[in-house]
């Protein structure tokens, strides 16, 4: 295991090295720009995400994390051109530098689809189809994109199952979704992901239903295929452990914005943001006393139809001053640490990083 | 915090029976066997499992994912029919009782699940659904149980203006609070909470936690605590109980199981727990070695012996039983009580 | 599953045992007497004639007594002997069925090669123009009741095309032509109020499916929609048209007594309605006990065919 650490300190170094936006470290594959997502519902327009910025280059793992319904999802969803009764608003969502998903239609889209980007997603119980077996589901991504005949398509559905772990492969083929447990249901996702060799990899919480020792061996999978294919991951999971363990990047989600994006080492060494903060404050950890409650953030995030003019995480920061909930904290895109905080420009920074945890 | 936790809840006093007391209970599902297809042996989802929950005690269950968790939390919930063993709660034998013996038990024992959104009724309103469960057992005046419902969304961290939505228009963390307000519905005594926090941010999974043991407080419920995330499963329980393929490897205090595990499993398992480290001092977890065994056919002897590094002769043949050690219970040949002597 | 079947075999014996004793009963509290109306032309009957008459068809015997002897009968096929036309009730409706049979195969074909396709579409394009005006369509099936409906039909087809039906039946294998021009309109009048459930229940089942999160996972592996509608959305979402089939079947054979007789088909549906006005019971109890076998049995095969579509029924 150990030319893993060396290969992925080899490219950490290189990310280092190109602090600009884009450049020879790896090519830009997906550059969400200024993204902004509305559902219309029954109680009128709802705006799940405002202005999102984030990119993705060829074989990094960017790793996605933020409050529950900030739209790390929706952001996914919306690559995907899967929004359901939703829409892009406004921005775009450009993939390798010619495509704008956000306005491709739909027959361009189906051969991106599938092909270049996959998505594993977050609901492993009602992700796949409860009326045909696990083999029959995946052979259909593979005939559908490899053109694979039925015999070949099934050898090779087999042969995805026991990569991902999944216990008498032969046999599980032939199961149906209800027959499984949570975990083989989300490691089926994966390998149907996985069928097509896709250039971007999106996993909604890929191991949220699996055992730490089965997600290791996932999260193993996932980083043999990004080291030796060179696929790009957009990971989304509250795990800070995994976010610690498998990302180059990331990107931390508040309330339908980016709170805050950096290198791994700067979001949990080093985090600006006030919620960042707070958020690894509620990391459960080994040493957590238990008779004391645990750290949580007070409050809630502001529902998404009243959101408040300022700063989103104002009504809960304890660093609030009279700005924030002003005016929304502006944010220089082009840095490579970039928060959206107004302590972060304003010269009180100094401030937070002492209230900030080692 | 008392550290001599055993297989029954001794910590919650002796005179005071279990709320729940479980008996070499066992699920075996029938594999194929169609109208055509020839029946293939069954797979043994939980196979011999005995534990007792006293009142207001959480009982963490851990082990890997297939390992049975799920089966026996709703063997425990009679939501599934047992093959053998007994399920006690209350000094209420409900293995054997009838269905609507059963029934007026739901209200005082509850599940919350995996997966919330797809065992709601996607036409109901949160309100509705809310409402259910307690117009079901017959709870409150209709003013009261309007009042409770804005009130558990509240404890839940959810604003009133959700009682009007449809649960796809949440969030799978949203989604998940919204199951835990309807399982406490109806003030039950004992909570099945099936991997209730795992779709959960850390902040809300600290004010979820920070709910549950308040309500326990408060309540005395006891939990049985189904989840993967080992430091969530140590903070929550009094005794964490580890499974493997259908079978309790361990059982402990949640502090001891974590700072000494014993059976080569646990183990395992906790090395895996991924840390939150800077990059330059990034490890590779070294998955567990292996593949993982068809549940329908387990291997002989002891069930882990095919991945275990400290395996030796006997565990290939002999079925380890669960044996007390300093106050944990192990089931492996290695702390067998002639083995230590 | 098998063990399931044979229950459900024998729940369905009761149930028409059941039914078999309520006919039984409703055909005797009718007033009118059948040896009345058949000796009613004759001038100047006796006493000893009536007397005479009922004794032949059984009629002096206390009820009970011919309850029994008739289910005693039934149980072996035999159903009793007409009142009317003296010939075993079986018979008749051996002869009667294939008319009867052909009309409700071609209205549940109807039904279901309009009603599937159009519930289809009304999902895929939800809440377009062509949406609400299948819905208003369907609407107006549901409600109309059948045989005005086939009477409309007649009477603007022959105003408009100048159409008209054949006056005399023939069976299929005798003139296909003649025999299917005379079934369309009754077969479409039986079917419409089917056609518009199915295709409603179809629109609702599907635009749920559509919905949900496992058809977006087949979205995102880049599937064409032709395969995302026809193979994942349509087998999920035909389910509960199969058992509203199978209650519209009870409708349809219901219908079948109407319009058989508007359209002087020979079929079962007729000769009930003719043996009711004769007051011939055994053929009235024999039909209305093979309509109600026919009925259970077809939901029967309903069940079973949900457990084929679906893997998670098992029935045991
Ligand atoms: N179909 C929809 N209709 C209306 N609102 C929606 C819909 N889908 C998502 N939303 C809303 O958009 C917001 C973002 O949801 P999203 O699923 O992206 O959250 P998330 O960050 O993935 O959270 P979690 O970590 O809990 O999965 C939520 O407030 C949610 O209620
Ligand atoms: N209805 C069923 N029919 C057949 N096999 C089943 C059925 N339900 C579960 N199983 C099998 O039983 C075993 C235990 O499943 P269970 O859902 O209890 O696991 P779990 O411990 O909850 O796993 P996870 O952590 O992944 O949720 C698995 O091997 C699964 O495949
Ligand atoms: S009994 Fe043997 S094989 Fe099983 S865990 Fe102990 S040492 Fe390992
Ligand atoms: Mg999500
Ligand atoms: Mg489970």
């Amino acid at each position: 295991m150990s030319h893993g650490h060396i290969a992925r300190g080899a490219a950490h170094d290189l990310r280092v090295e190109g602090t600009g936006v884009e450049n020879e470290s790896g090519r830009v594959l997906l550059d969400v720009q200024d993204l902004s997502v509305e559902f219309r519902t029954g109680g009128g327009v709802l705006e799940a995400l405002s202005g999102v910025n984030l990119t993705v280059r060829q074989g990094e793992v960017v790793a996605v994390v933020g409050e529950s319904g900030s739209g790390k999802s929706v952001t996914a969803l919306g690559v995907m051109g899967l929004l359901g009764n939703g829409r892009v608003s406004s921005g775009r969502i450009m993939w390798d530098d010619y495509t704008d998903l956000a306005t491709a239609r739909p027959k361009n889209f189906r051969a991106i689809r599938g092909n270049d980007i996959a998505m594993i997603f977050q609901d492993p119980m009602t992700s796949l189809d409860p009326l045909y077996t696990v083999g029959n589901q995946l052979s259909e991504a593979l005939r559908l994109h490899r053109r694979m005949r039925r015999r070949e398509a099934r050898a090779e559905a087999i042969d995805l199952l026991g990569m991902v772990g999944i216990p008498d492969p032969g046999s599980k083929v032939d199961a149906y979704p209800h027959q499984m447990s949570g975990g083989q249901r989300q490691r089926v996702m994966i390998a149907i992901a996985l069928a097509c060799s896709p250039r971007l990899l999106i996993a909604d919480e890929p191991t949220t239903a699996l055992d730490v020792t089965v997600e290791a061996q996932v999260l193993s999978l996932l980083r043999d295929l990004q080291r030796d294919k060179n696929v790009s991951l957009m990971l989304i999971t509250h795990d800070m452990g995994v976010v610690a363990e498998m990302a180059d990047r990331v990107v931390v989600f508040y309330a339908g914005r980016v709170a805050e994006q950096g290198t791994v080492d700067d979001i949990l060494q080093n985090p600006r943001h006030p919620y960042t903060q707070a958020l690894l404050r509620a990391i459960p950890r080994p040493s957590t006393p238990r008779d004391e409650p645990m750290p949580a953030i007070a409050g809630n995030v502001p529902a998404l139809h009243e959101m408040p003019a300022g700063c989103r995480f104002a009504d809960r920061c304890p660093l609030v001053h009279d700005r924030c909930v002003e005016q929304p904290p502006h944010v220089a895109i082009s840095s490579e640490h970039s928060t959206a905080c107004w302590l972060a420009t304003d010269d009180r920074s100094s401030a937070v990083l002492e209230g900030s945890p080692a | 915090m008392t550290l001599s936790a055993t297989l029954d809840s001794r910590s919650q006093g002796q005179e005071q029976a279990p709320l729940l007391q479980v008996t070499d209970l066992v699920k075996h599902f029938p594999v194929g066997g169609g109208l055509l297809r020839k029946e293939s042996p069954p797979v043994r989802a939980v196979d011999g499992v005995s534990f007792s929950l006293g009142r207001g005690e959480t009982l963490g269950l851990v082990g890997e994912s297939g390992s049975g968790k799920s089966t026996l939390g709703r063997l425990v919930l009679r939501l599934l029919d047992p093959t053998a063993g007994s399920v006690v709660f209350d000094g209420q034998d409900i293995t054997t009782s009838r269905q609507s013996q059963v029934k007026p038990l739901r209200r005082r024992m509850q599940l919350i699940f995996q997966d919330p959104v797809s065992s709601f009724n996607p036409r109901m309103t949160i309100e509705e659904l809310l409402l259910e469960p307690m117009v079901v057992h017959g709870i409150g005046t209709p003013t009261e149980r309007k009042r409770r419902c804005v009130e558990l969304l509240d404890q839940v961290g959810l604003a009133s203006s959700a009682l009007a939505k449809y649960p796809h228009q949440f969030s799978g963390g949203q989604a998940q609070r919204i199951g835990i307000a309807r399982a406490l519905t109806t003030d039950p005594e004992l909570l099945v909470c099936d991997e209730a926090v795992s779709a959960l941010d850390v902040s809300i999974q600290a004010q979820v936690l920070n709910l549950l043991k308040s309500i326990q407080q408060e309540q005395g419920i006891s939990f049985l605590f189904i989840a993967h995330d080992l430091n969530v499963v140590r903070y929550i329980s009094d005794r964490v109980c580890v499974m493997y393929l259908g079978k309790l490897a361990e059982v402990g205090g949640s502090d001891q199981i974590m700072a000494e595990p014993r059976h080569p499993y646990t183990q395992a398992l906790i090395r895996s727990i991924p840390a939150v480290t800077a990059s330059s001092s990034r490890v590779e977890r070294i998955p567990l070695q292996g593949e993982i065994p068809n549940p329908s056919r387990p291997p002989a002897g002891c069930t882990f012996h095919t991945r275990c590094p400290l395996r030796f002769d006997a565990c290939d043949q002999d079925v380890p039983t669960l044996h007390e050690r300093d106050g944990s219970l192990v089931a492996c040949h290695l702390y067998r009580p002639e083995a230590s002597a | 599953m098998i063990g399931y079947a044979i229950r459900r075999t024998l729940y369905g014996l009761l149930v028409l045992f059941l039914i078999t004793t309520f006919v039984f009963v409703v055909l005797r509290l009718i007033p009118g007497d059948v040896v009345r109306l058949q000796l009613a032309d004759a001038p100047g009957v006796t006493q000893a004639q009536v007397d005479a008459l009922a004794a032949e068809l059984g009629l002096d015997q206390p009820v009970f007594t011919q309850f029994w002897s008739f289910i005693s009968g039934a149980v072996t096929g035999d159903l009793g002997t007409s009142f009317e036309t003296r010939l075993p009730v079986t018979e008749m409706i051996v002869e009667r069925l294939p008319a009867t049979l052909e009309l409700g195969l071609l209205a549940i074909m109807f039904s279901v090669v309009l009603g599937v396709p159009l519930g289809i579409i009304s999902a895929i394009r939800h809440n377009s123009f062509l949406d609400q005006s299948l819905r208003l369509v369907s609407v107006a099936g549901i409600s109309v009741p059948n045989f005005w409906l086939a009477l409309l039909l007649i009477t603007y087809l022959s105003i408009w095309f100048g159409w008209s039906q054949p006056l005399v039946y023939a069976a299929p294998w005798e003139n296909l032509g003649t025999n299917l021009a005379i079934m369309a309109i009754p077969a479409l009048a039986l079917g419409t109020s089917a056609m518009a459930a199915v295709s409603r229940m179809l629109r609702s089942s599907m635009l749920e499916v559509t919905q949900s999160n496992f058809v977006r996972t087949v979205r995102s592996r880049g599937a064409p929609e032709r395969l995302v509608i026809l193979k994942h959305a349509g087998r999920n979402s035909i389910l509960p048209v199969f058992t509203l089939l199978g209650l519209q079947f009870g409708n349809i054979l219901g219908g079948t007594v109407i319009l058989e007789s508007i359209f002087s088909i020979p079929g079962m549906g007729s000769l009930i309605f003719t043996s009711v006005q004769m007051r011939d019971y055994p053929v009235v109890l024999g039909c209305v006990i093979f309509y109600g076998a026919v009925f259970i049995f077809v939901n029967l095969l309903v069940d079973l065919v949900y457990a084929v579509i679906d893997p998670r029924i098992r029935y045991s």
